[in-house]
């Protein structure tokens, strides 16, 4: 009964292990391609950062300020009128350090996620990963590398500009309907908003966007020769990605309360 | 160098036979094969993108079994193959496609590159948008791409694989015709064409023809 646990925590061990060696291997990449000077691997890293992070921006202000709006209204209606300052420290405790960073993560894989994986997959299926490998260009550079730290830049401004909308969503809100002042509301953020708050914040979201780009890549990369696999890398690089986003907030959030 | 590509009793997954054959440097070989598909097969066993089971395959003197991945790289780099498609990457537009090793690995100036470029599209002919992407591109348009790109690598070995294969008469006159001119350019410039087709190496003027069957080597 044992047996199959341990196989499965094996496995799992295994998984992370090639995804952490996928994700320190883009920073030497990243240096060599600095040093060579390549302008494709820039380009494609800068796509990346237009596509998952400016194209999300949108979605991500609109999610931000209704998170905000939903948080206060049940914050209010629990604690009751004259909780002014509680208001402000609640939607940090609550938004900043845990909705922010998972909320654009799990947005971040629904949009680019399932892109990289499909794209990748279909590059695979139609050998262009070997035209490029003919070319003496290494997929792990070109492709996923760029990738990688593009999501991860993009997840890590995403999150900033959600936790920005929501506090000041909450805000208008609370302002709107309540009659809660700015300076009440402000205090009770900036008393519990500290480096720490937002390095553990910051720190999530940086994660959760190499692990995603990991994952995705590596999903799209795993695909044969039949074109039915697109669909399904991509279905497993979304379902892999929300489990680890779930598994590393876990840690995280321990380690900072530790 | 004496052979540019060697095959000495290759096994792979999807060989029927073992192969062994030899092109010999600074020629025109053409290379016929059993089957289409054991093209694609070869060109990756030669390059070092799929591992034979047993065998020895060499490039450009190079023992491409016993290569690490740093120096495989810097062997592909000598080496330019025309595929059937182009070998176009379908997220870059075609003149992005085109300049995409130059770019890489930072082989001239940008101006000198954009130059070099424009010369190596005109040489083939090609009249299409720069900024088109391959998708939308004809067969022949892609070929076209692919052999400028091939030819602003300068390559030591360059491998064309079922190059003319679906193109009209005119096509495979000018296609040819490009082939052969850039063949001449450089003395110690080797050229392997692989197709399945016999009747196709007749349009080509090359120095050697072999067939590719199994273990056999037909001269």
């Amino acid at each position: 009964m044992l047996a199959p646990l341990v196989e499965k925590v094996s496995t799992l061990i295994d998984y992370l292990y090639d995804l952490f060696e996928m994700i320190l291997g883009a920073f030497p990449n990243s240096l060599s391609a600095i040093r060579q000077g390549a302008r494709p691997v820039l380009s494609v890293y800068l796509r990346q950062v237009y596509f998952t992070g400016l194209e999300a921006l949108k979605i991500i202000m609109v999610t931000a300020l209704l998170i905000g709006t939903v948080v206060i209204t049940q914050i209010i209606s629990i604690a009751g009128g004259g909780s002014e300052s509680l208001t402000g420290k609640v939607i940090v405790w609550i938004v900043v350090r845990e909705l922010a960073p998972l909320l654009t993560s799990m947005i971040v894989v629904a949009r680019s996620g399932t892109a990289i994986a499909a794209e990748l997959a279909q590059m695979k299926i139609a050998g262009e990963i070997d035209y490029l490998e003919s070319l003496g260009i290494p997929c792990a550079t070109y492709l996923i590398m760029p990738r990688i730290l593009g999501v991860a830049t993009a997840v890590l401004l995403l999150t900033v500009y959600f936790e920005v909308a929501a506090v000041l969503g909450g805000f208008l809100v609370a302002t709107l309907g309540w009659h809660v002042p700015w300076e009440q509301y402000s205090q009770g953020v900036f008393s519990v908003l500290t480096m720490s708050e937002l390095a553990a914040s910051l720190a999530k979201s940086a994660l959760f966007g190499l692990f995603i780009a990991a994952i995705c890549c590596r999903q799209g990369l795993s695909v044969g020769r039949s074109v039915t696999q697109i669909p399904q890398a991509a279905t497993r690089a979304v379902m892999q990605s929300l489990f680890l986003l779930f598994l590393i907030d876990g840690v995280v959030s321990l380690f900072f309360l530790l | 160098m004496e052979f540019a590509v060697k095959f000495d009793n290759v096994v792979a997954d999807e060989l029927q036979e073992k192969v062994s054959f030899a092109v010999t440097g600074r020629c025109m070989t053409a290379a016929v094969t059993a089957r289409q598909e054991e093209n694609e097969l070869l060109v990756r066993l030669m390059l070092g993108l799929a591992r034979p089971l047993s065998g020895e395959i060499a490039l450009l003197g190079e023992d491409v079994c016993a290569a690490s991945e740093k120096a495989l790289n810097a062997l592909r780099r000598k080496v330019a193959v025309v595929y059937p498609t182009g070998g176009l990457i379908s997220n870059l537009k075609v003149w992005e496609n085109l300049v995409l090793p130059l770019e890489y690995f930072s082989v001239c100036p940008q101006g000198e590159i954009e130059e070099r470029g424009m010369s190596a599209l005109q040489r083939v002919g090609y009249a299409g948008g720069l900024m088109e992407l391959p998708g939308h591109l004809s067969l022949y348009a892609r070929r076209q791409v692919g052999l400028a790109r091939a030819m602003l690598l300068d390559p030591e070995l360059v491998i064309y694989d079922e190059i003319l294969a679906g193109l009209s008469g005119d096509q495979r006159d000018a296609i040819t015709g490009v082939m052969e001119t850039f063949h001449r350019e450089s003395p110690g410039r080797s050229s392997l064409f692989l197709t399945a087709n016999k009747d196709a190496v007749r349009e080509i003027a090359v120095e050697a023809r072999i067939a590719i069957k199994g273990s056999s080597l037909h001269d």
